[in-house]
């Protein structure tokens, strides 16, 4: 028979064997963890309305909620650039709405569907001009226009000092 | 163009035609610029209404179905 304390003593090793990273990564490995899934989707389904109540309760505890922000703040703020970077790519409703409500008084609620729908055109135009051209052809039809307003202004005034 | 509906189906046939190439980019950007500036106009009305702490509805964005049994009650009067 073992003595107590050589079961104690094995008890330690394997327990500080258990704290390492590599009986974590074995366990990681071997775990089946669909089988906990179903296991916890069972439990969750059965104990629904206590695990909410106590969900609710622990994180009004105080300190909890920052303790978590401070935790997976690093997260929250990749999640959010990620998310920021899809809604500009695929011009979503929300992204249209903060371009049209920026530097007015403006809220969401008051942008109609319609001028979404609208505004997301212009800027699906306007993108696909900017795709095909280059800043340099952009920049000589812009001279264009510019020297086209000029000659039209010069004419007008040359007109007006005849009538005078 | 009188409405924000008419608006949205030129823009979409400028689209399909940019896509398709059979419209210069240089026009399809001044028409998308026409029409910023009437989509802006729309949000300064938008905006007026908003500070006044109003709702009517204006007609450039009311839809065509909205505007619809309004006109129906018009002609029954």
């Amino acid at each position: 028979m073992e003595s107590v304390d050589k079961y104690k003593e094995r008890r330690k090793k394997y327990n500080a064997y258990r704290r390492t990273e590599e009986y974590k990564a074995k366990r990681r490995a071997t775990r089946d963890l669909s089988k906990d899934r179903e296991r916890w989707k069972k439990y969750y389904e059965a104990n629904k309305e206590q695990l909410k109540t106590y969900h609710t309760e622990y994180m009004l505890r105080p300190g909890v909620k920052e303790r978590y922000k401070e935790l997976h703040r690093k997260e929250y703020i990749e999640k959010g650039k990620k998310r920021g970077l899809d809604n500009i790519k695929n011009i979503t409703d929300s992204y249209v709405k903060m371009v049209l409500v920026k530097h007015t008084n403006l809220t969401y609620k008051d942008i109609p569907k319609e001028l979404i729908e609208v505004k997301r055109l212009e800027m699906l135009i306007r993108r696909e001009y900017l795709a095909n051209t280059t800043p340099s052809e952009r920049f000589k039809e812009s001279k264009k226009k510019y020297l086209l307003k000029k000659r039209k202004l010069l004419t007008k005034e040359n007109q007006d000092e005849k009538r005078n | 163009m009188k409405n924000v509906t008419e608006l949205r189906e030129q823009l979409s046939q400028v689209f399909y035609e940019l896509r398709n190439n059979t419209v210069k980019h240089t026009d399809a950007a001044e028409l998308a610029n026409i029409a910023g500036k009437m989509i802006n106009s729309a949000k300064v009305q938008l905006e007026y209404y908003a500070l006044r702490k109003e709702t009517p509805t204006i007609s450039f964005l009311a839809s065509e179905e909205a505007l619809l049994p309004r006109k129906a009650k018009n002609e029954s009067k």
